[in-house]
C-alpha cells in the first residue's frame, strides 16, 4: 500500500536525527557527513521553505487549470461539473503517482499539492453529483457526500504517501459528517466523540506496539490530533450550538478529565505530542471554566492564571533540577537539542506580531490620522 | 531498522565513540526527555496573561483603586522585576549568552511590559506629554533595545521593534497590505531603518544572532508596504520596481546565506506584487487571468525546482 519503502523512510528519519545531533554538538561534522553518506536514498527532497513555495504554486496552477477548463467549456451544468472535477481529481492522482515513481519526489511540495487537489476535486465532484440527486433527502446531502469522499480520499492518501496532514484532514471530514445529518446536537457530538476516541485508541495502540521511530512518529501525531479534536467537540464553550441539561454537565466533567487523562498517558511513555496537546487543553479548560458555570469573568482572572502558570513552572523546574543529574523519571528541564531553541527563537520573533494589548493614552490631539494604529509596549488601541 | 540498532552498528564500526553512543542512545530511548520548550512556553503565556490582567484591572477599577495605589503597585512590580534581572545578570558579552535561569528572560519581559502599562497610565491620567505622547513609544523602544542587548533577550528585542513600529504609526500584527497612503512612507522608512540597524550591528559583531529577527520583521513590513503601494494605483510602477528589486535581493541573499525563508519571501511577495499589477484590469475568472496564473505559476515552479535540486533538503 505505501508508496515509499519503510527502509527509505527510516533512513530519511535517521538523516534528520543525525543533523539534529550534529547541530546540538553530539556529533562532529565529519562524523555526521560519513553517517549521512551511509544513509543515502534516491528520494528527491527539499527544505521546508522551498517545499511550501512549491506546494502553493502547484495548488495555484491546479486551481487555475480546473477553473480555466470550466470557463472555456462553459460547464454550468452540475453533472458536467461533477464529471470534470472527477476526471481532474483522477488525473491529478495519476500525475502524483507518476511524479513519485518516476522522479522519486518525497515531501517536495509539488506531489503533495497534487494529492490535496485530487482529494478536494473528488469531494467537489461527489457533492455536485449529490446535488443532482438531492430529491427530498433531509439534511445537507451534498455536503455529507463531499465530507464522506473527502474523509475516504484523505485517508487513502495518508495510507499511500504517509502525509500526516492528510490523516488530520480525514479526521476533520469524518468529524463533520454527523453535523450534516438530521440528528440532535447531543447525538451529533456523541458520534463525533466516539469516532475520535476510536481513532485515538486504535492509532495509539499501534504506536505503543511500534518501537521504531518510523512510523512511530506519525502514530504520535495522529492520536494527539484526535485527542485535541475530542476535546474541541466536547468543550461547548469553544464550538457552536446550544446544548443544555445532562449532556452539558457531562461535557463539563469531560473537559476536566480529558487533559488529566491525556497528560497521564503522555507522561507514562514520554509522548511529546500528546503531552503538549493535553497541556493546551488544560489551559483552555481553565480559561473556559467560568463561562461553563455561567459565571462572569473578572478582570483579575488573567492575573491569577498568570501567577499560577509562572509558579507552576518555577516549582516544576526546581523539582526536576534537584533530581540526580538534573532529572526525575527521565524528565529534565535542560535543553538537550537545538531544535528546542529554534522553536523558541521562532516564538520570540513572532511575538513582535502579537504583543499584549496595552491601553494607549487617549490624549493625542494634533497627530496625523494614521490608519495603522499603534503597537508594542505602550501602544495599542484601547483607553483607560 | 530502528535508530538504536543503527547507533549500535556505528559504535561497533567505530563511526561514533562509546561516549557519543551513550549520550545519543539515552535521548533516543527517552531516558532523558527535555521539557525545556514546554516550560518556556508556559512561562511566556503566564507573563502575557498576568500583564493582560493587570491592564484589565486598571481599566476596570481605575476610580476605585486611585492613582496612588495603581502607580505604587506598578512601580513596585517594575522595580522587583528589574532589580531581579540586574542582580542576577551575567556580565555583558557581544556574543550569545545563556540565561542564568529559566525565569530570567520572562521576568525581564514582564518588567518591560509593566513599564509600558505604567507609562500609558501616567500619560492617560496626567497628560504629561500632551500631544507629544507618542515620544513615549520612542523612549520605550530605546530602553527595550538597551535591555534586549544587555540581557540578550529576543522577546524584549521583538517588543522593542514593535514599539518602534508603533512610534512610526505602524502595527506589525496588522495585515500589511492595508497600509494607507499616509502610512506607507513611514512603513518604508521603518523597514529600511530596521534592516540597516540589524545589518550594521551584525557587521560590528554585536549579538549577531539577533540579525534574523531584524530582517524578518523588516522584510515583511517592506514587502507589505510596497505591495500596498502597487494596489493603491499611485505611481504603481515605482513601487513594483522597488518590490522586484527587494525580492531579488531577498532571494539572492537568502540563497547566499542559506536562509531559505527569505527566498520564500522574495518569490511569494514578488509574485503577488507582479500579479496584482498585471491583473489589475482583468477579471480573475477570465481566460486571460487564469492562463496567466498557469503559465507564471509554472515558471515559478520550474525555477524553484532548479533551486531545490541544487540545495536538496539543506535547511
Amino acid at each position: 500500500m505505501r508508496r515509499y519503502s519503510a527502509d527509505d523512510e527510516e533512513r530519511v528519519t535517521a538523516q534528520f536525527c543525525i543533523r539534529e545531533w550534529e547541530r546540538s554538538g553530539l556529533l562532529e561534522s565529519s562524523q555526521s557527513a560519513r553517517l549521512e553518506a551511509e544513509l543515502q536514498v534516491d528520494l528527491r527532497r527539499t527544505n521546508n521553505f522551498l517545499r511550501g513555495v512549491l506546494f502553493l504554486f502547484t495548488g495555484l496552477i491546479v486551481a487555475a487549470s480546473v477553473l480555466l477548463t470550466i470557463t472555456v467549456f462553459d460547464l454550468d451544468d452540475e453533472l458536467l461539473l461533477a464529471t470534470t472535477t472527477g476526471i481532474a481529481g483522477i488525473l491529478f492522482f495519476a500525475l502524483l503517482e507518476c511524479l513519485v515513481s518516476r522522479f522519486r519526489l518525497y515531501r517536495f511540495g509539488v506531489e503533495e499539492a497534487f494529492a490535496v487537489a485530487a482529494a478536494v476535486l473528488l469531494s467537489v465532484s461527489g457533492a455536485a453529483i449529490a446535488s443532482t440527486l438531492r430529491g427530498n433527502r433531509p439534511g445537507e446531502f451534498p455536503a455529507l457526500v463531499a465530507l464522506c469522499i473527502g474523509a475516504l480520499s484523505a485517508f487513502g492518501i495518508y495510507r499511500r504517501f504517509g502525509y500526516v496532514y492528510a490523516a488530520f484532514a480525514a479526521m476533520i471530514c469524518a468529524a463533520g459528517i454527523p453535523f450534516q445529518m438530521a440528528l440532535s446536537a447531543e447525538v451529533q457530538r456523541f458520534l463525533v466523540a466516539a469516532m475520535l476516541t476510536l481513532v485515538f485508541v486504535v492509532v495509539r495502540s499501534k504506536r505503543l506496539q511500534n518501537a521504531s521511530e518510523h512510523p512511530g512518529d506519525e502514530y504520535g501525531i495522529i492520536p494527539a490530533s484526535a485527542w485535541a479534536g475530542l476535546y474541541f467537540v466536547l468543550n461547548l464553550q469553544m464550538s457552536f450550538g446550544r446544548i443544555e441539561g445532562w449532556f452539558y454537565w457531562g461535557t463539563y466533567v469531560m473537559i476536566w478529565f480529558l487533559p488529566i487523562i491525556g497528560l497521564r498517558l503522555a507522561l507514562r511513555v514520554k509522548d511529546r505530542a500528546l503531552m503538549d496537546v493535553s497541556l493546551a487543553m488544560a489551559l483552555v479548560t481553565l480559561a473556559t471554566n467560568k463561562p461553563y458555570l455561567g459565571l462572569s469573568r473578572q478582570p483579575w482572572d488573567p492575573i491569577l492564571l498568570g501567577i499560577f502558570l509562572m509558579a507552576a513552572v518555577i516549582t516544576l523546574r526546581r523539582w526536576l533540577s534537584k533530581g540526580p543529574d538534573s532529572r526525575r523519571y527521565g524528565f529534565t528541564p535542560v535543553r538537550l537539542l537545538t531544535g528546542d531553541s529554534r522553536l523558541l527563537t521562532f516564538v520570540s520573533t513572532a511575538s513582535a506580531a502579537f504583543q499584549p494589548e496595552v491601553p494607549a493614552p487617549t490624549s493625542a490631539p494634533g497627530k496625523p490620522d494614521f490608519s495603522g494604529g499603534r503597537s508594542g509596549g505602550a501602544g495599542a488601541s484601547g483607553s483607560f | 531498522m530502528t535508530i538504536l540498532t543503527r547507533l549500535e552498528q556505528w559504535k561497533e564500526s567505530g563511526a561514533i565513540t562509546s561516549m557519543q553512543f551513550d549520550a545519543i542512545s539515552e535521548l533516543v530511548r527517552k531516558d532523558r526527555f527535555s521539557v525545556f520548550f514546554e516550560l518556556n512556553a508556559l512561562f511566556y503565556l503566564g507573563v502575557l496573561s498576568f500583564v493582560a490582567g493587570v491592564a484589565w484591572v486598571i481599566q476596570t477599577y481605575l476610580s476605585t483603586l486611585g492613582d496612588t495605589a495603581i502607580l505604587s503597585g506598578l512601580t513596585l512590580l517594575l522595580c522587583l522585576s528589574f532589580s531581579y534581572c540586574f542582580s542576577r545578570a551575567l556580565p555583558y558579552s557581544p556574543g550569545q549568552m545563556e540565561s542564568p535561569n529559566l525565569a530570567f528572560d520572562y521576568v525581564l519581559y514582564l518588567g518591560c511590559l509593566l513599564f509600558a502599562v505604567e507609562l500609558a497610565y501616567l500619560e492617560t491620567r496626567f497628560h504629561l506629554m500632551q500631544s507629544e505622547w507618542d515620544y513615549y513609544l520612542l523612549f520605550s523602544s530605546v530602553l527595550f533595545f538597551g535591555l534586549a542587548y544587555r540581557f540578550d533577550n529576543r522577546f524584549v528585542l521583538s517588543l522593542a521593534l514593535s514599539t518602534l513600529a508603533g512610534w512610526f504609526g505602524l502595527r506589525i500584527s496588522r495585515f500589511a497590505f492595508s497600509y494607507g497612503e499616509s502610512l506607507r512612507p513611514y512603513a518604508l522608512v521603518y523597514g529600511v531603518l530596521v534592516a540597516s540597524i540589524g545589518i550594521w550591528l551584525h557587521r560590528c559583531g554585536i549579538k549577531k544572532h539577533f540579525t534574523e529577527t531584524y530582517l524578518h520583521i523588516a522584510s515583511n513590513v517592506l514587502f507589505g508596504a510596497l505591495i500596498s503601494g502597487i494596489i493603491a494605483r499611485e505611481s504603481p510602477w515605482l513601487y513594483l520596481m522597488g518590490l522586484l528589486g527587494l525580492a531579488g535581493i531577498a532571494t539572492v541573499e537568502g540563497i547566499r546565506f542559506r536562509r531559505f525563508a527569505f527566498v520564500a519571501y522574495g518569490v511569494l511577495y514578488g509574485y503577488i506584487g507582479m500579479s496584482v499589477r498585471l491583473l489589475r484590469n482583468v477579471r480573475i475568472d477570465s481566460t486571460a487571468a487564469l492562463s496567466y496564473l498557469i503559465v507564471s505559476g509554472m515558471l515559478v515552479i520550474l525555477s524553484t525546482i532548479l533551486l531545490a535540486r541544487r540545495f536538496g533538503s539543506e535547511e
